[in-house]
């Protein structure tokens, strides 16, 4: 059981993120972090790797200035390899250019018996790539796994709907999206931290992977403007004049919290 | 303010270190002409705490070379070194044998870095710290563990003077987090060289800046115990016990100081005598033991006893034992065994550090079999050095322990003067406030960076007189930290319900175990200044 997990690494949450103001695009020229939200999927990937009793979880990513601290924390996790696809003319690359990226560094690696993503990233939300990759490589797709199994060649998801969720099967190989918090991520053991820095990490090019950058020009998609997030708006205060209790049942039903 | 930081600055605060550093060397001298550290401790223990900061502002230069914040932060470091130093020396010059005026070169780069306005612009500056990628991980992970599992008890075990919760232990173990400075072959994953002890200060620095008492003291004890076992103990003792350590399998206290001798281990009253239980060969132990931190929760004490009945010999007649005993309750415990050996442990209650819990524990005819003793009979008359052997270890982790109780403090004071408004305005906008917070930031990438360094020189197996430096300032420093951040907090400081007052009694502990900080600058600082400097 080979399993490929899509990482994306990114600007850390904790600090003051940019804009660049012609492209309104992120700013990635500093240190990137392993996504929070693709924590959970090299953790599922351990999980069913261990419970196949053999394989390796490999994990490719794609990022500017050749960044590997965020796959670092992957291998350190215990990921056995990674590959990470930097270019300079993949600057600008939109979801579509991306997944077409990510499907190519996954065939370099020999394929997978599952291709696990998060759905989405913690810094751009497009929330479309996980499925363009399936596309790309001719795959069946499952999103928003909230429980993953495998039974031989069957894969077995628990898929998060609004109402609930459903329970999904299809063959493997496979391409599914996971949901945070579908497992407790494991924290980076010292030993695994210390072995990551001899785990084999290549880094490639667009062109080591016959796939054509599009750059800011081609992309077919665009950020037209961007606007600053609404001002939180002041709470509202409810006086207790012995019937309170009944404003706040009336207020947590509003939100459907109860 | 500009602070308009040039390379000139940093040669400036190199000088005054070397001025510094010569002021030091002369004093050191008149200390030796006259009678030495037992006899002049006022002044040894004034050049101990002055060669410390010195010593911690030297190791700022390398860090000042790496951008215009980190320069700015080592030359604030310097000028307030020397103003330290001065203060101390100035009304005592015939007791140093120092002419004062030696350090009048440096007025100006003093005037200049001890400026009001250039440390209220250091306030929210704190600095980089300047971590390779393998240990920017290192504190990533422990960063995040320590908030997720560590924070949301420490209040609430502070204020109930509760337990350690066993989710910290287990979790711990399961990062490895006891098996750092174990060797490969007995479980661990220790590879040698100072990457060891770097992740040990990183990690132990997070753990603290959640909880001194929940999170930062678990690793130091196992740790004195793993030194000990690696410098002492038999292939058999490493086998048996190592691997237990680094799983968290076994929990270890250290049984050292006695009632009636704290600091001056060499003259401890508890007894190993050579005694064969059921055929068996062994020693029964008898004596009162104190301060015996975690010493209900531990699996194990490792507990230093005379094994040779001439007091005559001192330290070179103690021997370490590793002596099993059952879990016991926090509020006390009393066990005994089928011969009758008793073993009853009485808690000392504190007003901070809590979470581990002290214990006085008075032993009775407790028997351990004879391959219990650290090194067994090639251990004997050992022990002393043995522990001195983790303990410089233990200094340096609580180095890290004071700068994870400081950063905590920096950040709590720092956030609450951002949101509390005064005659009209935030109070972090105020000069005093600002000044405060600079300094701080100022004295805790100072004392961090001392950590680094005396780590990496630990690493080399070097280090010893730079560990006991590096803990009396920065546990001193964190007493100025803790008091500022709770005097920032107002009223609320003192208020229970707000974290600073935990700080603030946590970093009181900190001067005083480990080596206290008087025994620590005599005994040991100034001594070695002495022996050094000719």
């Amino acid at each position: 059981m080979n399993i490929v997990v899509c990482v994306k690494q990114i600007p850390d949450p904790a600090s003051p993120g940019a804009l660049d103001a012609s492209t309104h695009a992120l700013k990635r020229d500093g240190k990137l972090i392993l996504d929070e939200s693709d924590a959970y999927g090299v953790e599922m990937a351990l999980q069913l790797v261990a419970s196949a009793g053999s394989g390796e979880v490999y994990v490719v990513s794609m990022a500017p200035n050749g960044e590997t601290s965020g796959m670092r924390t992957a291998l350190a996790m215990g990921a056995a390899r990674g590959l990470l696809v930097s270019d300079p003319a993949l600057a600008g690359s939109d979801a579509l250019t991306t997944a077409k990226v990510l499907a190519a560094a996954v065939t370099k690696l020999g394929g997978a018996d599952l291709i696990i993503a998060g759905t989405e990233s913690s810094d751009g939300y497009t929330g479309t790539v996980p499925e363009q990759i399936a596309e790309c490589l001719g795959l069946p797709s499952v999103t928003f796994a909230k429980k993953v199994k495998i039974d031989g060649q069957v894969l077995k998801v628990d898929r998060q709907s609004e109402t609930g969720y459903d329970e999904v099967e299809c063959s493997l190989p496979a391409v599914i999206s996971v949901t945070a918090g579908v497992v407790e991520p494991r924290y980076p053991s010292f030993k695994g931290i210390m072995d990551a820095k001899k785990k084999p990490l290549d880094v490639v090019t667009a062109g080591d992977l016959a796939v054509t950058p599009t750059g800011w020009a081609a992309a077919g998609q665009k950020i037209v403007n961007v606007t600053q997030a609404e001002a939180r708006k002041a709470g509202t205060v409810i006086e207790d004049d012995g019937e309170a209790f009944g404003k706040i049942v009336a207020f947590l039903e509003n939100l459907k919290l109860i | 303010m500009s602070t308009d930081i040039v390379a000139k600055d940093l040669v400036d605060a190199a000088r005054a270190i070397e001025l510094a550093d010569s002021v030091i060397g002369k004093a050191v001298r008149t200390l030796a002409a006259t009678g030495g550290p037992d006899e002049q401790q006022v002044l040894a223990y004034d050049l101990a705490h002055a060669s410390a900061a010195v010593e911690t502002a030297r190791s700022m230069l390398d860090y000042g070379a790496k951008g215009e914040v980190e320069a700015t932060l080592t030359c604030a470091f310097v000028a307030d070194m020397v103003q330290d130093l001065v203060s101390r020396l100035i009304g005592r010059e015939k007791l140093w044998g120092v002419d004062p005026s030696v350090m009048a070169e440096s007025h100006d780069f003093v005037s200049k870095f001890r400026d009001p306005r250039l440390l209220a612009s250091l306030a929210d500056k704190p600095g980089p710290r300047h971590l390779d990628d393998d240990h920017e991980m290192v504190q990533a992970t422990f960063r995040s563990f320590a908030t997720k599992m560590i924070a949301p008890h420490a209040e609430h075990v502070h204020r109930e003077n509760l337990d350690v919760p066993e989710e910290i232990i287990s979790g711990l173990a399961e990062i490895g987090a006891f098996g750092l400075t174990i060797p490969g072959e007995y479980g661990g994953f220790s590879e040698g060289g100072d990457g060891e002890y770097m992740a040990s200060c990183i990690a132990t620095e997070e753990l603290s800046r959640a909880s001194l008492g929940i999170g930062g003291s678990l690793i130091t004890r196992p740790e004195i115990l793993t030194r000990a076992l690696v410098k002492g103990g038999t292939e058999a003792q490493k086998h048996e016990w190592l691997p237990k350590l680094a799983s968290a399998e076994v929990m270890a206290s250290v049984a050292v100081t006695e009632p009636d001798y704290g600091s001056d281990v060499a003259s401890i009253k508890t007894t190993a005598t050579p005694t064969q239980l059921d055929g068996k060969d062994g020693y029964a132990i008898n004596g009162v033991k104190t301060w015996c931190t975690f010493a209900a929760r531990s699996n194990v004490l490792m507990l230093l006893a005379r094994t040779d009945p001439d007091r005559a010999k001192t330290h070179r007649g103690l021997s370490v034992l590793i002596v099993p005993k059952p879990r016991g309750e926090a509020h006390g415990f009393m066990f005994t065994q089928p011969h009758g050996g008793r073993m009853e442990g009485r808690p000392i209650d504190t007003i901070g550090y809590r979470g581990m819990h002290s214990y006085e524990i008075a032993i009775e005819n407790w028997w351990v079999p004879a391959d219990h003793l650290i090194g067994e009979t090639a251990g004997l008359g050992k022990g002393f050095y043995y522990q001195m052997e983790g303990f410089e270890n233990g200094r340096l982790q609580t180095a890290a322990r004071a700068v994870g109780v400081m950063q905590a403090a920096y950040e709590a004071a720092f956030d609450y003067a951002q949101n509390r408004k005064s005659f009209g305005k935030n109070i972090g906008e105020y000069q005093i406030i600002r000044a405060k917070l600079g300094r701080m930031a100022v004295v805790i990438q100072g004392a961090r960076q001392f950590s680094y360094a005396v780590a990496k020189l630990m690493g080399k197996g070097q280090g010893s007189m730079e560990a006991s430096l590096v803990k009396a300032y920065v546990c001193k420093a964190a007493e100025w930290v803790t008091r500022e951040a709770m005097q920032i907090h107002g009223g609320y400081g003192y208020a229970e319900e707000y974290a600073v007052s935990r700080l603030f009694v946590d970093a009181r502990v900190l001067s005083i175990f480990e080596g206290a900080d008087e025994t620590l600058c005599l005994k040991v600082i100034a001594r070695r200044l002495v022996e050094t400097t000719r």
